[in-house]
């Protein structure tokens, strides 16, 4: 059958190149490239995803819920040291190590 | 005669390179029954590979023997990724498939070739101006030269519907490019 003549713009390699697509087509058909994986291994990479998501917001949550109480106790210390009376201070001090053997403490 | 069922065997047994024969032998006529309705080129290419894909998957469910047959299965498969492809240029869920005509007239003045006959540029947008039916079924029977039996089984309509819509569609045309010989 002869191809009645269209108005298209068209040149012939554009037909020729269809036709290559439609045949590496049916070549990816017929033998596809990569192994489709399978509904168990979808649903065990979703799990698993799922599993490292929840134990990454947890270790996050438990740091940053650390780092508050850190610092709230350190304001507390600071409040107390504020108002509290000069030989407690030293006590604290001493206990924290404060003064040096080898510092000069004399005012 | 043999030759086209020894190829209808090989297909049916799944040979890639049958395939590759059906493609060199059919591909030219398919392209422009494709590019006829979607009209433009990139579309007509990618119906036109899953049109292929689609045969080689389900040639197990192709029961012709002749190739009068197998022409036909073709063109069912490529008539419905084109209308597929069709739907996907429609404005709303509830618009007509009728409703992509402008927008098809619009890529015609695109991809027209401005040097080819007068005559030729009139006749494609008188078609183009048809219900999606009507277009089908002439441009089945007009450039493909399908029998209304061929057309009924690729369309899934009856011969008589078919031939009316051919005669409305002949009429329209002759119509459609008086009216622009007027203008």
């Amino acid at each position: 059958m002869k191809t009645k003549q269209m108005p298209y713009k068209i040149e012939e390699e554009m037909i020729t190149r269809a036709k290559y697509r439609a045949k590496m087509a049916v070549r990816e058909a017929a033998y596809p490239t990569k192994p489709s994986h399978t509904m168990q291994w979808r649903w065990a990479s979703a799990i698993a995803m799922v599993a490292v998501v929840v134990v990454g917001a947890f270790a996050l949550g438990e740091f940053l819920y650390n780092q508050k109480n850190d610092l709230s106790a350190m304001d507390k210390l600071v409040a107390e040291m504020r108002t509290a009376p000069d030989d407690v201070i030293a006590d604290i001090s001493i206990d924290a190590g404060y003064y040096l053997d080898d510092e000069d403490n004399s005012l | 005669m043999e030759r086209q069922t020894d190829l209808i065997a090989q297909l049916k047994s799944n040979a890639v390179e049958a395939f590759d024969l059906l493609i060199e032998q059919y591909g030219n006529r398919l392209y422009w029954h494709i590019r006829r309705m979607v009209v433009q080129h990139e579309d007509a290419e990618d119906v036109m590979q899953e049109t292929f894909t689609r045969a080689y998957l389900s040639i197990g469910s192709f029961r012709g023997e002749t190739e009068g047959s197998l022409v036909a299965w073709l063109y069912r498969i490529a008539t419905t990724l084109s209308i597929k492809a069709l739907r996907k240029r429609k404005k709303g869920i509830f618009s007509s498939l009728d409703s992509v005509r402008g927008s098809l007239l619009a890529t015609f003045e695109q991809e027209v070739d401005p040097s080819a006959d007068e005559i030729l540029i009139r006749l494609q947008k008188a078609i183009l101006a048809l219900p999606t039916k009507q277009r089908l079924v002439f441009n089945m029977r007009y450039y493909d030269e399908l029998s209304f039996e061929q057309i009924a089984q690729a369309t899934g309509h009856s011969v008589s519907t078919l031939k009316t819509n051919y005669h409305y569609a002949v009429q329209k045309i002759k119509e459609q490019v008086r009216t622009i010989e007027i203008e």
